[in-house]
């Protein structure tokens, strides 16, 4: 009896393997490749990406998923246009993952060249994490692009660049888009911003029609600590979702201004527990001696939650 | 002591008609941290030999043909 | 190294890791990373690719030290309150001061965490003392990534091999393990100068209230297979008397995740659907209230999610049915549970030993050292409170890198041939009979005992009642049959959990007050005696074979607690008012 503490796979025998009239052999054998430390191997992972089997080929984008390098990058391109969709999703998975930041270049290249949204949108996707300044441009010309994903995706690379000079484009998107979703992403991209014109924008977000806009307008306020937007923050406070009510009270305590008192106060009587939770914390945060009374009644709540925040609010006044 | 044979309705279950396990994949075996399913070689399909599933599902999601479905387990259903 | 042997040859590597899930991975690297010369061996039951307790990954960080948002003093004391006071502070402080520089580690090695728009971590606010939840809501590739980094630093994986026993030299040093395949029931023995124990919690100690003997809390792989073999190595174990007890969905058996539900507005709430949790510490006194509201007229508990908006919900959905426990989703569906609509009944798990989520361990310092020399163990198995999965990973690394140092001036323990005979006719035996009593009837037979005997709150007559029943099972273990491979895994897998069962009776008499809540609730000292019992239990195996417990003192605190803060957690625990 032997046991072997070697369990790789034979890079002779999946070359043969690949070669099999079976698909479904040729796929287990691009599977297999992953595990292969082999040189042969991204290329033999690469050559898959023109099986006539889809199966196979979406394997081999998965497989490439273990491999580096600019060829990889590059066939994985390309198999963004592959026939089957199935294929050109998991070749954008792949391109998402990787770290590589020379790669950057090339994706920009492919992406001045590209028309169809989806790779556009798939090449944009790969290129945020890499955080490669030659990106801005091409992004914010997708800002104009007609297909949300691609908008969103851009504004994602822009975003991660925290550059001052797209500023005004991501706040024009904020704002005017049609798309809630790249409203919302440009709106939270807005965080990193310390000017009073992305305020306005953040402002006029609070009175977006989709709540979710508004509540991301609300939490980025308080994040980034925007205290000319109190006033709006305050107005939020009555907004019909106690969502955004709740994004408002927290941010509210994060400005750490008595003038919110008032309005936070008033929340400690309303029916949503993580409201009347949220607006005990701020007052806390705040630690002003006039949310006293207010907390006092938060003291006595229902929910354990609310009593526990009150008692911690208390204290952080009396400190 | 003398033994006795008992049936089980496993919550693992195998299309083997998807199922390449004849052609040489062996994904969900490898993958069961219980070390439950197995390869029918006559039939060329894995299938659950041993009634101890944690229903964490590596099996079915790393499948190549989607051939596997993970079922709760009857007593926790 | 050797790569093929028989029965009698002996491998040898310079580290052994024995457990691939969290710690164990991040161990070898590191080892690695430290000295590339080192040959370093990690030894996995299952398969290194899907293992442990983060096989289907993981949703998210509770306890994440960033800048900006906690420190680690911060930290320090609010695991220090939450562990009732019993903490070597310098092990929690370890993992604190480390936290950050392992989650950029992990984001660099691909680890999803999430990120606000641009790309900085999107910690979420839980406790008013700290910060700590990081979520990550695409988790579900972490055995991907750490299998990757394996790959690409060279470290030798052993899949589909169990370690049974680690034996130590003459003079107590560690020597090497003994192994055995569940598929071919082959045995061997590796030499190792350091062994690092992760082989996770003891997850097949109670039985579930289900009766299904694998529908545990934790993966069910993880049979407490550490805590035995470090016991019988002849480490000091600690805390074992502070039990595992989760909160979870009801028969499912999974966690609820209110720490992924929670920042989007749901939470844990009575049959009234209010909440009534006084305590704000993940901690044994939260799971006493949880455990009285579910026995109490208001009972039983539920995680509320039904007043989320449909957007909420839904991305609530694909968080909880896409990682962890992946099954969630049409466990629901069974019982027409809609998040929307209804719901979802909780329940606590059955108990287990797991310093993870609690407090029992293998005694570790701040290096990640046993008491045994070259002996380490890391991740829910060593004995820093509450560490978690990030946890694992610290201490994962900081074995791997002490380890790694220890080796350059370890030579190999000798390993007696005698000793290597005994283990194995020990392993084997069950196999070599012709019939028997199964492992499952044992098996379930064990943890039906400790359900009926061990679980709080405690009674000592009753402790005492389960010993004898522990100790007549083990008379019972020369009848064991397994009729192939994979059952003598369960044979051999059912003696660490009579080992944990026997342990964890031994130390929750031993401590004469209650402490941690509901983990060492006892029924005849109901009250926590500081002036006797301000200490570590530490669990040894006696002389006489059986085990032996003793006090070891709290090492000074690094960071004082002030009164006030004393203060206020004793005020966290005021009575309900509704």
């Amino acid at each position: 009896m032997s046991f072997s503490f070697e369990e790789s796979f034979d890079i002779d025998d999946i070359v043969e393997r690949v070669k099999s009239a079976d698909s479904e052999i040729r796929r287990i054998a691009i599977m297999d490749l992953a595990e292969v430390a082999d040189p042969q191997a991204a290329g033999l992972a690469i050559s898959a990406l023109r099986d006539v089997d889809a199966n196979v080929r979406k394997q081999a984008c998965r497989t490439l998923d273990e491999f580096e390098g600019l060829d990889v990058i590059d066939a994985l391109i390309n198999a963004l246009s592959d026939a089957n969709v199935e294929v050109r999703a998991a070749a954008a998975e792949t391109l998402a993952e990787n770290k590589n930041e020379d790669a950057a270049p090339m994706i920009i290249e492919r992406l001045r060249s590209a028309d169809d949204p989806f790779i556009k949108a798939s090449l944009l996707r790969a290129l945020r994490p890499l955080r490669h300044t030659d990106a801005q441009s091409i992004a914010l010309a997708a800002l104009q692009d007609s297909g949300a994903r691609v908008r969103r995706e851009a504004v994602g690379v822009l975003a991660y660049l925290k550059s001052d000079e797209v500023l005004l484009a991501l706040m024009d998107l904020a704002r005017n888009d049609s798309d809630e979703e790249v409203r919302r992403t440009a709106m939270g991209s807005l965080v990193y911003s310390r000017s009073d014109k992305a305020v306005a924008t953040l402002i006029a977000g609070l009175k977006d029609d989709n709540w979710r806009v508004r509540e991301e307008a609300a939490m980025v306020i308080g994040k980034a600590g925007f205290c000319t937007a109190l006033e709006s923050l305050i107005d939020a406070m009555y907004d019909e979702y106690w969502q955004v009510r709740v994004k408002a009270a927290a941010s509210l305590g994060q400005l750490k201004k008595p003038q919110a008192i008032p309005v936070l106060g008033q929340a400690i009587s309303y029916s949503i527990s993580n409201l009347r939770k949220e607006a005990a914390s701020a007052l806390g945060q705040i630690a002003h001696p006039d949310a006293l009374p207010f907390l006092e009644q938060a003291r006595a709540d229902i929910d354990p939650d609310v009593r526990k925040i009150a008692m911690w609010a208390i204290q952080q006044i009396n400190k | 002591m003398p033994l006795a044979k008992i049936s089980m309705s496993v919550p693992v279950v195998v299309n083997a008609e998807a199922c390449i396990a004849g052609k040489g994949c062996t994904v969900c075996v490898d993958v069961c941290p219980l070390d439950v399913l197995a390869i029918d070689k006559a039939l060329g399909a894995a299938y659950m030999k041993y009634d101890e599933c944690w229903y964490c599902l590596p099996c079915e999601a790393d499948c190549p043909t989607n051939a596997i479905t993970v079922n709760i387990p009857y007593l926790l259903r | 190294m050797t790569h093929t042997t028989s029965d009698n040859q002996i491998l040898e590597t310079d580290i052994l890791v024995i457990g691939g899930g969290t710690a164990g991975p991040m161990a070898a690297v590191r080892a690695r990373q430290k000295n590339p010369d080192l040959r370093v061996t990690v030894l996995e039951k299952a398969n290194v690719k899907r293992s442990g307790a983060i096989s289907m990954g993981m949703d998210g960080l509770n306890n994440a030290v960033i800048p900006g948002h906690a420190t680690p003093e911060q930290y320090v004391k609010e695991i220090t309150i939450a562990n009732d006071g019993i903490v070597n502070q310098k092990t929690v402080m370890a993992y604190a001061q480390r936290s950050f520089d392992m989650i950029n580690l992990l984001d660099e090695w691909g680890v999803k965490f999430e990120k606000d728009e641009t790309g900085d971590y999107n910690v979420k606010k839980v406790h008013h003392m700290g910060t700590y939840v990081l979520p990550m809501p695409e988790g579900h590739h972490m055995k991907k990534i750490l299998y990757r980094q394996l790959r690409r630093h060279r470290v030798q994986v052993v899949n589909r091999y169990m370690a049974t026993r680690l034996y130590t030299d003459k003079d107590g040093r560690i020597a090497g393990a003994s192994l055995l395949n569940p598929r071919t029931a082959e045995v061997a023995t590796i030499k190792a100068k350091a062994v690092i124990l992760c082989t996770g919690a003891a997850g097949r100690l109670g039985l579930p209230s289900s009766g299904y003997l694998f529908g545990t809390y934790e993966n069910p792989t993880n049979a407490g297979d550490g805590y035995s073999m470090a016991y019988h190595a002849g480490a000091e174990l600690s805390g074992i008397e502070c039990y595992q007890i989760n909160p979870l969905i009801k028969d499912y058996n999974g966690p609820a995740c209110a720490y992924v539900t929670g920042p989007m507005g749901g939470y844990t709430a009575n049959a009234h659907g209010n909440r009534f949790i006084e305590c704000d510490y993940w901690s044994g006194q939260m799971m006493l209230e949880f455990y009285r509201e579910l026995e109490g007229g208001k009972g039983p508990v539920f995680l509320k999610l039904d007043h989320l908006a449909e957007e909420t919900v839904r991305e609530i959905e694909t968080i909880l049915h896409s990682n962890e426990r992946p099954s969630r989703g049409r466990f629901h569906q069974h019982r027409n549970t809609n998040y929307r609509e209804k719901m979802v009944e909780m329940h606590i798990s059955e108990i287990g030993l797991c310093s993870g989520h609690s407090a029992s361990g293998v005694w570790i310092d701040e290096n990640a050292r046993t008491t045994v020399p070259g002996l380490y163990a890391a991740g829910d198995l060593g004995s820093v409170p509450h560490n978690y999965m990030l946890g694992a990973f610290v201490y994962g690394a900081i074995a791997g890198e002490d380890a790694s140092d220890y080796c350059s001036d370890a030579g190999f323990g000798e390993i007696s041939s005698e000793d290597i005979g005994t283990e194995q006719q020990r392993i084997l035996a069950p196999l070599h009979r012709t019939d028997g009593i199964s492992p499952y009837q044992m098996e379930y037979k064990i943890r039906r005992m400790v359900n009926d005997y061990l679980q709080p709150p405690k009674v000592p007559k009753k402790m005492e009642i389960g010993l004898e029943r522990f100790r007549e099972i083990r008379e019972d273990l020369p009848l064991l049959y397994a009729q192939d491979p994979h059952e003598l895994m369960r044979a051999n897998e059912l003696q660490f959990i009579l080992d944990c069962a026997e342990m964890a009776a031994h130390a929750s008499l031993y401590r004469k007050e209650s402490r941690w809540g509901l983990y060492h609730y006892r029924v005849d000292y109901p009250e926590t005696n500081n002036d006797e019992w301000f200490c570590h239990v530490q669990t040894v195996k006696g002389a006489g074979g059986d085990p032996e417990c003793f006090k070891r003192e709290v090492e000074p605190y690094i960071v004082e607690l002030d009164d006030e803060e004393k203060d206020a957690y004793r005020k966290l625990r005021v009575a309900s008012t509704n």
